[in-house]
């Protein structure tokens, strides 16, 4: 929806992709205060109190929440994975991402596969939602953390690259991890910045990404 | 026409601003001269299920004041500052150059502390219903509250009696909660059983390897929770998710859970801050349509401090002497005791019952 009320038709202004982040933050602020308004800015579960069933899988025992959630991250990779390189659609996608004037010029309907890919990130994210609702919980302000976290991943693995955002996940979690183990909680988000900006010093286009010269 | 619409969209505002402000300054209808009084405290978000029953224990003990008929109309100014300090830094600009407020309340160590320089500076009497000591500092401000040290007491008391040999406080790293575990700290290292503080900032939600660190450290007996919710409510649950029974605990945490999780809790002892028991907090319950008590008799016994002193006091300006020269009182909590600038008064045990803490072990 909001790619077709806000980002496209800004898109056909000439919006450059700056004025559309700048505007994804003002409608993000918006969403946070209208959910805020609704619902109250409490914090909430969802489902029981305590996840009282729990998985054992021998080295480790978690909650049947966890063991979904690592379930679907592997889930949506490979899936998505499929999807991009073997179905029409996905081939459409790769296409528009790599020139989406060219993309454009051969007769792809751009709009429509840009449509496609809003829709599926929404889906993806949707469920990440509610799994993080079921897991620890959910307030209206959480989103920002999450979102600068996905971006730190993404930026880790290489921007534009689907196996970069994976493996970047990956590294940032156990990092984040280890380090509590080391030190403690609250050294967590400052491992996540202390990442960033080594990545963006010394390897700014990731690790899977190649760097481009000029 | 652009012009028109913008011209009309001005005057609306304009219009807008002088009403409400009318609306501000307009006092209530009554002959006697008007004392304000400020009370910050969190009306919405996460601490807003203290806050709300709070502003009616105070809205009570204001109605009983002016019902009593003395020198003065107690007029309550309530403003929301959803725990926030800067937040609040902004509502005492309001309540000192616009509302110009006789006294203040307020709620919490954190909103405290960034009262008493105001108060100090402006000369205007600050109750805090707080814990940290440093806010009772200067000759404006004042804490009515239940000591860490009386706290701390009362739950040595527990832990000596159950047994307790080693025990993890997770504190949340606010002044309160700070304070508290100072207290009972040196009271645990007094009495020689084994402690390990986890102090955490805010905001943080996963606590699942801490936890496992605390498990393999010190293998508590009793966890003892000085964190606020949403915080309380994930630790708990992680830690239950990860297969712990150990006993759990709070200081003055339990009664601030706005989840259910306390119900996982039943029949957990909890220590809390004096508590009223008798017909005015059966008055502020109904009016409150709310079971809550937490710091509601210290909240309506701070409001009768300042109205006694105000009463007293042969102008307004003389009423910080009077609550200065006060060295005991009797509220609906019991007798409050001072101690330099802090009103002291008996901790109680609770016990959680049907997912609630109630009086009584």
């Amino acid at each position: 929806m909001l790619e077709a009320l806000a980002y496209k038709p800004m898109r056909l202004h000439g919006a450059s992709p700056m004025i559309l982040l700048v505007v994804s933050l003002g409608l993000y602020t918006v969403f946070e205060a209208t959910i805020s308004l609704i619902f109250g800015a409490q914090y909430y579960t969802l489902g029981k109190a305590l996840n009282a069933h729990q998985i054992n899988l021998g080295i480790a025992t978690m909650p049947v929440i966890q063991f979904v959630t690592i379930i679907l991250f592997f889930g949506f990779y490979i899936g998505l994975r499929i999807f991009l390189e073997r179905t029409f659609i996905g081939k459409q996608i790769r296409a528009v991402h790599d020139s989406t004037t060219l993309a454009h010029i051969i007769g792809m309907r751009t709009d429509r596969i840009i449509l496609i890919v809003s829709v599926i990130a929404g889906a993806i994210l949707g469920v990440c939602g509610i799994l993080i609702g079921y897991d620890v919980g959910m307030e209206p302000t959480m989103g920002f953390n999450w979102l600068f976290k996905g971006m730190i991943s993404a930026i880790i693995g290489g921007m534009r690259n689907l196996k970069g955002a994976f493996w970047g996940a990956l590294f940032l979690a156990f990092s984040e991890n280890i380090a509590v183990w080391i030190f403690a909680s609250e050294w967590r988000d400052l491992i996540s910045f202390i990442i960033f900006i080594g990545f963006l010093y010394v390897r700014p286009q990731g690790i899977f990404q190649k760097k481009v010269g000029f | 026409m652009k012009k028109v619409v913008l011209g009309l969209a001005a005057v609306v505002i304009v219009g807008l601003a002088v009403w409400r402000h009318q609306v501000i300054t307009r006092g209530p209808a009554t002959d006697k001269p008007i004392v304000k009084i400020g009370i910050v405290a969190p009306l919405s978000g996460n601490l807003a299920i203290i806050g709300r029953p709070v502003k009616g224990a105070l809205e009570v003990a204001f109605q009983d004041a002016n019902a009593r008929g003395g020198k003065y109309f107690y007029q309550p100014i309530f403003e929301d500052n959803q725990f926030s300090p800067m937040r609040t830094a902004t509502i005492l600009k309001k309540f000192v150059f616009v509302d110009k407020v006789d006294a203040i309340l307020s709620l919490g160590s954190n909103i405290g502390l960034v009262t008493a320089p105001v108060a100090e500076e402006n000369k205007v009497p600050h109750i805090s219903l707080a814990t940290d000591p440093a806010i009772a500092s200067g000759t404006y401000n004042f804490i009515n509250w239940t000591t860490p040290e009386t706290e701390a007491r009362k739950a040595m008391e527990i832990i000596l009696k159950k047994g307790y040999k080693r025990i993890a406080l997770i504190v949340a790293n606010h002044q309160g909660p700070l304070a508290m575990s100072e207290a009972l700290v040196s009271k645990l290292n007094a009495a020689g059983i084994v402690n390990k503080t986890l102090v955490s900032n805010p905001g943080i939600r996963d606590f699942r390897i801490d936890i496992e660190k605390l498990k393999r450290s010190v293998n508590p007996d009793l966890y003892v929770m000085l964190f606020f919710d949403p915080e309380l409510t994930i630790f708990i649950k992680q830690l239950r998710e990860s297969g712990a029974k150990t006993d759990v605990t709070g200081i003055e945490t339990f009664s601030m859970v706005s989840s259910d999780i306390l119900s996982a809790l039943e029949g957990t002892w909890c220590i809390d801050g004096a508590e009223a028991d008798n017909e005015t907090m059966d008055r502020i319950k109904a009016h409150n349509k709310s079971d809550a008590t937490y710091a509601l008799g210290q909240s309506y016994d701070s409001a009768m401090l300042l109205v006694k002193a105000f009463e007293t006091a042969p102008d307004k300006a003389g009423a910080i002497d009077i609550l200065a020269a006060t060295t005991e009182y009797d509220g609906i909590v019991g007798r409050l005791t001072r101690k330099g600038n802090i009103f002291d008064s008996e901790a109680v045990v609770k016990t959680i019952r049907g997912g609630k803490a109630v009086i009584g072990e």
